[in-house]
């Protein structure tokens, strides 16, 4: 079965956004550039899932001319991807995208009964909320910034019951960045 | 001068404690998990003064003293043993069972924890006290910040980071895993971070 993986950015304090939508928090790594940071994420991933605010935002972003081949290439991969986007009232544009609309616990259990590899769950906090609520989430891929923003957007609110997670790994950055990986255990009981 | 040392045990989703201030979800340095146990224990033997607020007093000072026995004790004999400070202005004396008494000290948490780097001691640590870590890490007086992140989502709870402080940029020094599933990341504040609320997104 397809893993459903949430990989995404936080500050120490647990936003993914400033209160305006900010991401300038987001650290640089001298090692790593953002084309080789969204390499990694896409390299065991066939297909991404979006919020519909985050897919308008971020779902068909192209890159600056003048930004590095390496992040052009990874960005053109992430658009050959096949992307879902979760939304109350939208029902397409005019990509390929899969617009999903109602009975998502139905939805996502088919797609991830589907041949192929993991899902990246991209975000933002509403649908995180929502498939965590249903417990639809395998793994949690969190690179932590180092850095606390006040206020923002929170990743985790509005979530209904408590959830165990297992440590898989963690990994520490020169940047300062620390990747860690859970896997949901069984429903919390 | 004396460090001033944050240790704060939170969930993934940034809770210090359940909605009705339980913490069972801390790991316990005395089951299972024997490397928390030790780095506990090398923890509290650099920074042997405990700092708290009135409220972790409330908690600590009624049941830290009163392990007297079991796999607990060794433990509880060494944190009771601590120099004790609580930051507090309605609190008059703040007794610890049969152990020393900690100290009283009120006034502006911020001036008086000033002062109290400045004289001779060890360095000090602080535990659970959310609003006087809070307004420590403010005031810029907090030398190190080590956050214990334990593997689970509570949903709802007691936040340890709320509006009340300001954004800071932060340096890693390490982090490291335990049995648990407990990563403890240790960083120290760097400048306050003022542009990360007014700037917007520019990639």
């Amino acid at each position: 079965v397809r893993k459903l993986i949430l990989n995404l950015a936080i500050t120490l304090d647990g936003f993914i956004e400033g209160p305006n939508g900010e991401i300038d928090w987001l650290v640089r790594d001298p090692e790593m550039d953002f084309g080789d940071i969204l390499n990694e994420i896409l390299s065991d991933k066939d297909a991404i899932f979006y919020g519909r605010v985050s897919y308008d935002k971020w779902g068909n972003f192209q890159p600056d001319k003048e930004a590095s081949s390496k992040i052009k290439v990874a960005y053109e991969r992430m658009h050959s991807k096949q992307k879902y986007v979760f939304s109350r009232t939208k029902t397409g544009d005019d990509t390929d995208a899969i617009f999903i609309n109602s009975d998502i616990e139905e939805r996502v259990l088919g797609i991830k009964q589907q041949p192929g590899k993991n899902i990246w769950l991209y975000g933002g906090a509403e649908i995180t909320t929502t498939l965590l609520n249903l417990d639809l989430i395998d793994e949690f891929r969190l690179a932590v910034h180092p850095v606390i923003i006040g206020s923002g957007k929170p990743l985790f609110q509005n979530i209904e019951d408590r959830h165990k997670l297992k440590l898989i790994d963690v990994e520490g950055y020169k940047s300062g960045v620390i990747l860690v990986k859970y896997q949901s255990e069984s429903p919390a009981t | 001068m004396r460090k001033l040392i944050l240790q704060e045990f939170v969930t993934l989703d940034g809770m210090a404690a359940e909605i009705d201030g339980d913490t069972k979800f801390i790991p316990t340095t005395f089951q299972s998990d024997k490397g928390f146990r030790t780095e506990q224990e090398e923890l509290i033997e650099a920074a042997n003064t405990m700092v708290i607020g009135r409220k972790t007093y409330e908690l600590f000072g009624e049941y830290w003293p009163n392990v007297k026995e079991g796999e607990e004790k060794e433990f509880a004999d060494k944190l009771n043993s601590m120099d004790k400070i609580v930051v507090s202005n309605t609190l008059e004396s703040a007794p610890w069972g049969d152990w020393e008494p900690a100290k009283v000290v009120s006034g502006r948490a911020e001036e008086e924890l000033a002062k109290l780097k400045e004289q001779p001691g060890s360095d000090m640590l602080i535990w659970g006290s959310i609003s006087l870590s809070q307004s420590l890490i403010n005031a810029g007086l907090i030398d190190e910040i080590r956050i214990v992140t334990c593997p689970l989502v509570l949903g709802e709870g007691r936040p340890f980071f709320g509006d009340n402080i300001s954004s800071l940029d932060l340096k890693l020094q390490d982090a490291k895993t335990f049995d648990s599933g407990a990563v403890e990341a240790r960083y120290s504040p760097q400048k306050t971070a003022e542009s990360h609320r007014s700037r917007t997104a520019n990639l």
